[in-house]
């Protein structure tokens, strides 16, 4: 799977894939948006907070398992201790999930995560102590759904692995090679 | 000095002295309900935000009223105060060897609250600081009494207050928070 480019079929859920996507851009565009025209600070965290609240649940819940076959939860066992589980549909239903869907999903998890890191960043440059408690909430939301779904699919894992050697690897080959042309 | 002129007439020297007397004493009397009033404003500006401290108003200005920077302030330092403190909490019983699950704690924490969210609700409705501080400790009684049993049995009975000492004093803190607060 191109990691850059969307697949070209059609999406085969595309109500879950919606729903996926429409809290995260809501919350985020709340929380930009809301400082032109909201003056009270509480109710500008509150529905963020919820809307991120919200988009947690469903991705957890809904589009976790529909759109990429994962789910994760935790138990408490009979010992008293608690377990965190990870489960994947096996190999052959795995290939067979619509491969846009799963393409919209992780990143739409992780560009919703990089785009409250970078909100994170305004508001610490501007000092606002306030704000950056709602993005550090709303990122920790996010946060963790990356990190659950992420351990149970060993294919996201190994895509991820790779993609970091070959970034890094090229990285380096490319900062060598312009080194040595330079002497 | 007792000194006590008869009635003179206009102009007379112990007319004078008793004149300077009296202006003497309406003097003080004025200054002293002067420093009466500052003193009443300012008892009431402590309890407002710190903000309006900082203005000068000391005899036009009518109650402290809430800047919304202010109240912002407040639900942030609440928010936060009661999020890490729950988290702190949990690690602390955790770390004294405890048995407890993390997110049923921070959950019962919180629902443990509760009575001090009554007692919230209660003072703002009345204002009077009396009022304020038997129904804030009515509520952090019920606070701390609804805490102790789950706290004090996840860890091993020597440990007991060093696990509680800190949830009390985050239910109090909140207390104070409720009573300094208009």
């Amino acid at each position: 799977m191109d990691p850059i480019q969307p697949p070209v079929e059609n999406y085969a859920n595309p109500k879950t894939c919606f729903f996926h996507v429409l809290f995260k851009g809501v919350a985020l565009a709340f929380y930009i948006l809301s400082a032109l025209f909201i003056e009270s600070f509480v109710i500008i965290f509150v529905v963020t907070v919820f809307l991120a609240a919200i988009d947690f649940w469903v991705v957890k819940n809904v589009s976790g398992r529909i759109l990429v076959g994962l789910r994760w939860w935790n138990e408490v066992n009979d010992l008293g201790e608690s377990v965190w589980k990870f489960e994947s549909l096996d190999q052959e239903s795995l290939s067979r999930l619509n491969k846009k869907d799963s393409w919209l999903f992780w990143w739409s998890l992780y560009l919703t995560a990089a785009a409250w890191i970078i909100l994170g960043i305004f508001s610490l440059v501007r000092f606002q102590a306030d704000y950056l408690l709602v993005v550090v909430v709303c990122l920790t939301l996010s946060i963790a759904n990356i990190i659950g779904f992420t351990k149970c699919s060993k294919d996201a894992k190994k895509q991820f692995q790779q993609f970091a050697t070959q970034t890094i690897a090229s990285h380096v080959t490319s900062t060598i090679s312009s080194a040595f042309s330079v002497v | 000095m007792d000194i006590r002129p008869p009635f003179g007439t206009v102009g007379s020297p112990y007319l004078t002295v008793r004149k300077l007397g009296l202006h003497l004493s309406i003097k003080i009397n004025k200054a002293l309900a002067l420093v009466a009033s500052h003193l009443k404003l300012r008892l009431a500006e402590a309890h407002a935000s710190p903000r309006l401290r900082d203005s000068p108003c000391l005899t036009h200005c009518d109650a402290p009223q809430w800047s919304p920077r202010a109240s912002s302030q407040v639900f942030a330092v609440a928010f936060a105060l009661l999020a890490a403190g729950a988290v702190i909490l949990t690690l602390n019983v955790l770390l004294l060897g405890g048995h407890i699950i993390f997110f049923q704690s921070l959950s019962l924490l919180g629902y443990c609250l509760f009575p001090l969210d009554i007692g919230a609700l209660i003072c703002m409705l009345k204002d009077n600081v009396i009022i304020k501080l038997v129904v804030v400790s009515v509520s952090l009684a019920w606070s701390c009494w609804a805490a102790y049993p789950f706290m004090s049995s996840a860890v091993n009975p020597r440990r007991k207050a060093l696990a509680l000492y800190p949830v009390f004093l985050m239910y109090i803190s909140v207390g104070f928070l409720i009573i300094a607060i208009d």
